[in-house]
């Protein structure tokens, strides 16, 4: 046999991938070589018993970490996007031959002025904007928590729809939107709901939030929905929750098949 | 033993209502507005058979209620019983005894799920209030500040319902059993959920939110409110819908197993260009969105059609 | 009337992801993250058993895997380029410590409490698991990398020697040989033990 096949039916065989066939014919070679079969189970039962050794959770600085360093790249890609359009704009009017020398520093003069708003941002007008922008969102959230009770479910829809606006929605947004995912009696809104959570799954409450609805939900459609977007998160501690779904008499056999072949697809 | 409490049962309707072996009869309500001409709201809960509402050039609300026929009730089909058990369970419920303490409820639609403040809505005073019928089929209608509430007692009753409304009424229906809604000349909002039957609404002028999961939806709009968000859902049926040719709007849609039809010169997005100009990006945001966007006409308000294996058709009137 | 093509069935997929992470899509990353990161984490804990580090090394990754967007060709899978990736910083990091090449439970008394902590089945077997612990952390750290990608996130041998830049009849070799050296060291810690 030669060295690559033995190899091959040796992993195999620690990894218990091996039918009986391969089996034998692995142990056959074992014994021509003179080698210990026991040894060989052995070592394969320590394998099989690493699968048991369970690690710690990181802890929430990973995600934190993560975040800030996609949203300091992110700001890096817009301002060199800005910065881009402001080169092209000066390129156009350093030689203003074609204008007449007044509109010509007219022109530059606005275009400094509009530019030095928009497109580059000094560190000082940055603080400004973040703290405008600060309290934009404010202004959002407290809007999106009043329409959020609205008797009509275009209004509530509406109030969802604000939540693609914010950055970071704090722990009211979320309570808020996890409780109209499990109470709204409205279902095109409980799918808006739904959305707008998977949006922010990056946070652990609104995850265990969306876990804990799976069967909470009556909803055929929203069942899927939530089911899609473990899927999506591939996230496999929903796997007990979706087990216990299925467990659920009169399931809507179109949302079991989904719900079987997500389980699958997350082990 | 089985056999003689039948015919009992069976004795007791002929008796109450000696109809039921010929055309079920119509019975009809007129319910009056607090305010004539002013605008006014619709909501019907738990109906079970078909609801017909047709916006006319009245002061009233005329309810004209029959019970749903054998036949009628075969058609309906309910999801997760087989049909001649439910046929058995449902006519042997109807009848002078009370309901059984274990009345199964439908695993598919949960109506706790209603906002604690709902029931308080209406005041309970008899005023206004009419009921209709005998002891077998129990319907009332109760009328506060020109919202016009149609309530009836035992879930299970199959009623087939045509209203007639004046044109600029709001309306809240929720269907929970089965049969078909048909909406037909109304000003106003549309706020529709009819699990197990199709919505249809043709000559619509306002703006809509409805979700059907066997049934397909189909509207037909004269005009569109332009601040008014919409929404259309289905889990198998297809969704239609007919939008003036000038309308603005952005569609956000997603199938996972149909198609997306349209007539529209529609601008398709892979984002909602608003929210990419204006946000990018927060601390914790994850983009998952499977959304195909749609801009008609420049955009507006968004319009979102979901469905799972639901085709999608926009047409342009 | 004109169809719309539509392309949705499944939940994008880690390569599509990264494409469009890679035309300028930033924002995608964070499911990739989202999808990723615990498997990544097991991999660097289980190759040093410090969280702290293991944190901080994930963190690096995807800093490298945003720096080398442009490189990404969509060929292969988008995990055995995050784990070659990974692979890469764990071994930079090691040529800077040299120390923890070789690293001994006794070395880091502070995480030798914290992984005893973490949740190991509560049954006679708690034992026999412990000792591969320490038997684990006694195996040099190729090997413990290694084991690490092989036993526990799941990558075949095949995705192996693309990572580790050898064939799959080599990576199968390798296991097999951390393997057998793991359980002489855990015999030899058993015979102490009884000592």
């Amino acid at each position: 046999m030669n060295d690559d096949r033995f190899y091959f039916l040796l992993t195999e065989y620690l990894d218990s991938q091996l039918d009986e066939g391969l089996e034998l014919e692995l142990k056959a070679e074992l014994v021509r070589q003179g080698e210990n079969v026991d040894d060989l189970e052995n070592l394969r039962r320590m394998s099989v018993s690493m699968n048991r050794w369970k690690i710690p959770q990181p802890s929430e600085r990973l995600k934190d970490n993560f975040y800030t360093l996609l949203a300091a790249e992110q700001q890096k890609q817009d301002n060199l996007v800005s910065g881009y359009w402001w080169r092209v704009l000066s390129e156009k009017f350093a030689f203003g031959l074609w204008m007449p020398r007044l509109a010509y520093g007219l022109v530059f003069l606005l275009l400094g002025y509009f530019a030095g708003i928009t497109f580059s941002p000094s560190a000082s007008q940055n603080g400004q904007i973040a703290t405008l922008s600060a309290e934009v969102d404010q202004m959002r959230e407290i809007m999106m928590l009043t329409l959020l009770n609205d008797p009509t479910a275009s209004e509530r829809l509406k109030a969802i729809s604000t939540s693609h606006y914010l950055n970071d929605p704090d722990e009211k947004i979320i309570r808020a939107l996890l409780k109209t995912l499990n109470n709204d009696p409205n279902e095109n809104v409980r799918l808006a709901a739904v959305d707008a959570l998977l949006m922010f799954s990056g946070i652990q409450e609104v995850r265990e939030g969306l876990i804990g609805s799976i069967n909470h939900q009556h909803s055929p459609m929203i069942q899927i929905a939530l089911t899609d977007g473990m899927l999506a998160l591939n996230e496999k501690e929903a796997t007990p929750a979706l087990q216990r779904l299925l467990q659920r008499k009169n399931l809507n056999p179109l949302v079991k098949t989904r719900v079987e072949q997500t389980i699958q697809k997350l082990i | 033993m089985k056999n003689i409490s039948r015919i009992v049962v069976a004795a007791l309707l002929l008796i109450n209502l000696p109809a039921w072996a010929q055309e079920p009869e119509t019975q009809q309500l007129v319910v009056p507005l607090s305010k004539p001409g002013e605008r006014g709201k619709l909501i019907i809960n738990l109906m079970n058979g078909g609801i017909e509402v047709t916006g006319y050039s009245g002061k009233d609300v005329i309810i004209d209620a029959r019970e749903i026929t054998k036949e009628e009730m075969k058609k309906i089909a309910v999801p997760w019983t087989s049909g001649e058990a439910a046929l058995d369970q449902y006519f042997d419920l109807r009848s002078d005894m009370p309901e059984p303490a274990e009345a199964p409820v439908p695993d598919f639609y949960d109506l706790s799920n209603s906002f604690p403040d709902k029931k308080d809505n209406i005041n309970r005073n008899t005023e206004g209030m009419k009921k209709i019928g005998g002891s077998t089929f129990h319907l009332t209608a109760e009328e506060k500040n020109n919202t016009v509430e149609i309530l009836s007692d035992s879930w299970m009753q199959g009623l087939k319902l045509n209203i007639k409304i004046p044109k600029n009424f709001n309306l809240q229906l929720n269907t929970s059993m089965g049969g078909d809604v048909n909406i037909e000349n109304i000003d106003g909002y549309l706020e529709i959920e009819n699990p197990n039957g199709s919505i249809e609404a043709k000559g619509i002028s306002g703006s809509a939110v409805l979700s059907s999961f066997n049934g397909s939806i189909k509207i037909d709009f004269d005009k569109v409110d332009p601040q008014k968000t919409m929404s259309f859902s289905t889990m198998t049926g297809d969704i239609e819908v007919k939008l003036p040719s000038s309308t603005k709007a952005m569609l956000k849609m997603k199938t996972d197993a149909g198609e997306i039809f349209t007539d529209f010169d529609m601008k398709v997005l892979q984002n909602n260009p608003k929210i990419d100009k204006e946000n990018r990006g927060g601390t914790y945001k994850v983009s998952i969105t499977k959304w195909i966007y749609g801009e008609l006409n420049g955009g507006g308000q968004e319009y979102t059609f979901q469905s799972m294996n639901g085709s999608f058709f926009i047409r342009k009137k | 009337m004109c169809k719309i093509h539509i392309n949705i069935l499944n939940p994008l997929s880690d390569n599509e992801l990264m494409m469009k992470v890679k035309s300028g899509d930033i924002a995608r990353l964070g499911l990739l993250f989202e999808r990723h990161h615990k498997s990544l984490f097991g991999f660097f804990y289980r190759t040093t058993q410090q969280v702290e580090l293991s944190e901080d090394l994930v963190q690096d990754v995807f800093e490298k895997i945003l720096k080398k967007r442009i490189q990404f060709q969509g060929f292969g899978k988008f995990t055995t380029w995050m784990f070659t990736i990974a692979h890469n910083e764990m071994a930079d990091h090691f040529k800077k410590n040299k120390r923890m090449a070789f690293s001994s439970l006794d070395d880091y008394p502070e995480d030798r409490t914290k992984s005893e902590q973490s949740a190991f089945d509560q049954d006679e077997k708690m034992e026999e698991l412990k000792t591969l612990e320490l038997a684990f952390a006694k195996l040099g750290q190729e090997k413990r990398q290694l084991l690490a990608l092989c036993k526990y996130e799941g990558l075949s041998y095949r995705e192996i020697g693309e990572i580790m830049k050898c064939s799959e009849g080599n990576a199968r070799i390798k296991v097999f040989r951390a393997l057998q050296e793991l359980r002489i060291i855990y015999q030899n810690i058993e015979k102490q033990i009884v000592i």
